[in-house]
């Protein structure tokens, strides 16, 4: 709903499901996911042999030669690599903590070493197994592939070299800051949305089923014994103790919810309470309740499983963009740097005009 | 950061800090972007119709405002930027009101995107407001006439709209087209936008103009840089009716938070003290009465008022009448002020003033009485009344009762017999607001009084009929006296008296009675009979309150002597007592206004009403018919007599 009432801010689902991707790719702990795709391409270069593909004939001696060739070629390559690089980072525009960061991710450097490292040490197997391996057919294959990986790691570094340069350049470094500044707005504007819509379909699906919302001097009337946990009822009190420490609601089963309206709504007026996702939220069990029955145990359990919640997480800042840009503002406008200063406002006009076209109007 | 319900959350303030770091650094080229980046926001704002954005950017200027007045104050050598800084924040206000929203509501054709801009120009007038606000506390004239001019610019452009759409209104009305009805209403939806556009103009410029009044009025400015800033401050109405609208309905809207006025204040307060801001209403009404003194070209149209701001106009002339008084009794303060040369020119402009506000009580009174005289009467609310009379006549009907007791009433059910009329029909001036449901309904306290009247032109009547059937046979110049007289006479003609009457006081206030042992007073916790004083050589004494009973007693066997003959009617209140209520008649009216006319168009204040106002008011009033029938009859003289307290 929020991709359709908002299309100007967010993205389609494909994109977002690319963009999901990329990240979970390029994202510094997946060495092993680098590590399984040369191996791949090892395997497939062996086992594949589709003959018009053939068009590179290596003879077994030819191989083993070249083999330590190109793990030398390699080793040089990276050596040189990681010199020029650590120049280059070392001589960026802006050296700050979150332009490294930026730097990092955005040049892909982590997958790319890992992608040379793994190379380089597939190629010092592949010299080892020179001995070892008999079919000439297989070794020459390894070799082949070998040096098509190398190929591609130079491919790579020229890809690195390019856009490390970019960021030697502050205006650059501000475009990767700005997109990184509004991606973050559209991922907390999107969390925001979802718990204000939540909000307003979970109301909107009460009204629809005529349950009156119970207020806080519903509650007070405490002779009206069905819209409070009873005391005697333990396993609601229990529950509800376990799960309410700083949980947040994370998500809702609709379906079920309906199909415990459509068991009870017989029995007599239904009440309910407010639901929003990611907010703070207890009385999981007691949150539907009708004035006639009280809920049983298994219509406890049923309103309960209904709802998906986390412990809240409290370490993750979702806004470190944000921060960033709030400080660079005050710094710069403190030392009288107007001239950085109008990217920095360019970018808040942009968060400003995300934010403005996402007003839910109640 | 932290309220996760708006990814813009704090962003503000960080600007503003970063607008008084520039200020303060005299950083002209920072705060010029600054200042743009504000600005921009609020276009941004305004282009989306996310008013609560515009909101915390609005008040900008006359932060910056602030911030200059006090950076130049500070340090002296960045003084030289204030005029530039103010001057910049007064023009933005002006832009954003003229092009900002001027343009995209020009440029609208869908009224409900009006009215959602026009609310935009309701804050961005606030956001004037507050500028002025800030600079009338510095008392900063300079500044004050600058930023005056730039909110005079606003205006031109947007009165001749105004008048345009009256003039096409009129057209369309004289014409009479088919579509006349709908065109008329988007016509009028027009014409109430441009009203709001003004009133918030006017509104804006007479908080100020009254706040300037109030500040020198407690001191935190003196009586020439007040007058510089009125001066500036030219108060225009298109309609005489706005001046009265105007003040009524800033007196209404202020505690509602119009303006912000409330949070108003012209001191810093001591921390941990509890304090409340000046109350709008006070300051608003102060300068109101001065405006009207200072201007003194008093001419108050109160036409087109409905009822609640007639009421409240009522408060307002009153409030105005006690500021009068202040500014009376300071003279010498207020005398530069007030643009007036001696005492007797300030007490003449007042009371010019005053003359004029007055109309108003007349005219909310008119009003209250058209309602009150076309209103029908409620029959609940006749016999809630018909109750309580009924209830107090009951208490008081003391002789009834005697008859009741002793049971020797007779109901008369010939038409033939006549019998007394007690009780009365009253023309009850201005009491309809009684009978009335609704707004003006009004109940008199007390009323059931005239109920009790009922009850003891009764006791009157039988009295009456006693002493004159009578005489005042015996004297004494003592009550007990009076008492063993009057008993023994009886006894001397063979008859045996079984009631004694008397007036109350004797039993609580002569004290030979009182020593006497033959009387035995109630108070003494005899069990006696209701409605007695006690006994009397074992004969119960009676009371009543009629006059005809002071200084008198009356001892009798009393079936013998009195009889007492009633009618009833089932309509009446325990079928004897008639309780009618009846509106006035239109014929009944112009009947009263023909033998008393003076009477009904000379008000309290001296002014004349109209015929027709006259007839409103009769028609205020209602008739009111009480009585019972009965009358009281002697058998035998001989078995009663009256005995006379000479003093």
């Amino acid at each position: 709903m929020i991709a359709v009432k908002h299309k100007d801010v967010f993205d389609s689902n494909f994109q977002s499901v690319k963009k999901r991707c990329t990240q979970y790719f390029f994202n510094r702990n997946r060495w092993w996911l680098i590590l399984l795709l040369v191996i791949i391409a090892y395997t497939v270069g062996v086992s594949i042999d589709v003959k018009y593909l053939n068009i590179l004939s290596l003879s077994n001696l030819s191989a083993k030669i070249i083999i330590d060739q190109r793990a030398t070629n390699v080793a040089t390559i990276i050596s040189m690599t990681l010199a020029v690089v650590g120049f280059l980072i070392g001589n960026i525009a802006i050296k700050e903590s979150q332009t490294y960061k930026l730097l990092f991710t955005n040049s892909k450097l982590y997958p790319i070493i890992y992608f040379t490292l793994s190379t380089i040490g597939s190629l010092m197997i592949i010299s080892l197994l020179r001995d070892s391996v008999t079919s000439e057919f297989i070794y020459s294959r390894l070799v082949i592939t070998g040096t098509y990986l190398v190929i591609v790691v130079l491919l790579l570094i020229g890809y690195l070299f390019r856009t490390i340069i970019h960021f030697t350049d502050a205006k650059k470094i501000h475009n990767f800051l700005h997109l990184e500044f509004i991606e973050e707005g559209k991922r907390n504007l999107y969390t925001i949305l979802i718990e204000k819509y939540s909000k307003i379909e979970y109301d909107r699906l009460m009204n629809d089923k005529s349950i009156k919302r119970r207020n806080f001097f519903d509650d007070l009337d405490f002779n009206f014994d069905g819209r409070l946990p009873l005391e005697d009822n333990g396993m609601a009190t229990e529950l509800d103790d376990l799960l309410a420490q700083d949980k947040v609601l994370l998500d809702v089963n609709m379906v079920d919810i309906e199909y415990y309206i459509s068991l009870k709504q017989k029995q007599g007026q239904l009440y309910y309470s407010e639901l929003q996702l990611g907010q703070f939220f207890d009385a999981q069990s007691q949150y539907l309740s009708c004035t006639d029955s009280p809920n049983s145990k298994a219509e406890q359990k049923l309103l309960r499983n209904s709802l998906v919640v986390r412990k809240k997480n409290v370490v993750d800042d979702p806004f470190p963009m944000r921060k960033y840009f709030d400080q660079k503002l005050e710094e710069y406008s403190q030392e009288g740097k107007h001239k950085n200063l109008e990217p920095i406002l360019q970018s808040y006009l942009e968060y400003y005009s995300l934010q403005m076209k996402c007003e839910v109007k109640p | 950061m932290n309220d996760k319900s708006d990814i813009t959350l704090g962003i503000d303030s960080i600007v503003l800090t970063g607008i008084e770091k520039a200020i303060e650094r005299s950083s002209k080229e920072t705060f010029n972007i600054l200042l743009g980046f504000v600005r921009n926001v609020l276009q941004l704002a305004i282009s989306h119709g996310t008013i609560k954005h515009f909101q915390e950017y609005i008040f900008s200027p006359a932060f910056i405002y602030g911030t200059s007045y006090l950076k130049a104050r500070q340090n002296p050598a960045i003084a030289y930027l204030h005029p530039v800084y103010s001057k910049q924040a007064a023009a933005n206000l002006k832009e954003i009101i003229w092009f900002d929203i001027g343009v995209l509501i020009s440029n609208s054709k869908n009224i409900e995107q009006k009215k959602q801009l026009n609310e935009f120009y309701y804050w961005a007038f606030n956001g004037f407001s507050r500028l002025f606000f800030f600079i009338a506390n510095n008392g900063d004239v300079a500044t004050f006439k600058t930023a005056i001019q730039e909110y005079n610019q606003i205006f031109s452009f947007r009165e001749e709209k105004y008048y345009e759409l009256s003039r096409a209104k009129l057209d369309i009305e004289m014409q009479n087209p088919e579509d006349k009805d709908i065109r008329l209403k988007v016509l009028d939806d027009e014409i109430e936008l441009e009203k709001k556009f003004s009133e918030y103009r006017r509104h804006a410029l007479l908080g100020v103009y009254y706040w300037i009044v109030f500040l020198f009025y407690v001191g935190k400015i003196n009586a020439e840089i007040a007058n510089d800033l009125l001066n500036e401050i030219a108060l225009q109405y298109n309609d005489s009716r706005e001046i009265i609208y105007d003040i009524l309905q800033l007196r209404d809207k202020s505690p509602l938070g119009y303006f912000e006025w409330q949070g108003w204040d012209y001191m810093e307060r001591p921390s941990g003290e509890m304090y409340h801001p000046p109350y709008p209403n006070d300051w608003l009404t102060m300068g109101f009465a001065a405006a009207q003194v200072r201007i003194d070209n008093a001419y108050y149209d109160f036409s087109g008022l409905d009822s609640k701001q007639l009421k409240n106009a009522v408060f307002l002339v009153d409030a105005v009448e006690s500021n009068f008084k202040i500014f009376q009794s300071e003279f010498e303060k207020w005398a530069k002020l007030l643009n007036v040369k001696n005492k007797e020119e300030l007490i003449k402009r007042c009371d010019n003033v005053l003359h004029q506000l007055v109309v108003v009580k007349r005219q909310n009174i008119g009003n209250k009485e058209q309602q009150i005289a076309q209103a029908p009467l409620s029959q609940e609310k006749i016999d809630e009344f018909r109750r309580v009379i009924g209830e107090s006549w009951k208490t008081q009907a003391l002789v009834r009762q005697v008859f009741e007791r002793k049971n020797c009433k007779e109901l008369i059910t010939s038409t033939e017999v006549k019998l007394k009329i007690i009780g009365q029909r009253t023309f009850f001036e201005k009491a309809k607001m009684m009978f009335i449901e609704g707004e003006y309904y009004q109940p008199i306290y007390n009323i059931g009084q005239i109920g009790g009247q009922i009850g003891r032109w009764e006791d009157d009547n039988f009295f009456n009929t006693a002493i004159v059937g009578k005489g005042d046979k015996l004297t004494a110049a003592s009550i007990l006296v009076l008492l063993e007289t009057a008993l023994s006479s009886l006894r001397k003609d063979n008859v045996n008296p079984d009631i004694i009457f008397m007036s109350p006081e004797h039993s609580y206030q002569d004290h030979e009675l009182l020593a006497s042992s033959k009387f035995v007073s109630r108070i003494k916790g005899v069990d006696a009979v209701q409605g007695t004083l006690g006994f009397f050589e074992d004969i119960p004494i009676y009371y009543s309150y009629s006059n005809f009973l002071n200084n008198r007693v009356v001892v009798a066997k009393f079936n013998d002597a009195f009889k007492m003959r009633f009618k009833t009617d089932e309509r009446w209140y325990e079928n004897e007592l008639n309780v009618t209520v009846a509106a006035i008649t239109d014929e009944q009216a112009e009947k009263r206004l023909r033998e008393e006319p003076s009477k009904w168009k000379i008000t309290d204040d001296g002014s004349e009403l109209s015929d027709k106002e006259a007839l409103m008011l009769i028609k205020t009033s209602v008739i009111i018919d009480l009585w019972t029938v009965l009358d009281f009859q002697i058998l035998s003289s001989d078995a009663y007599t009256v005995g006379f307290l000479k003093k």
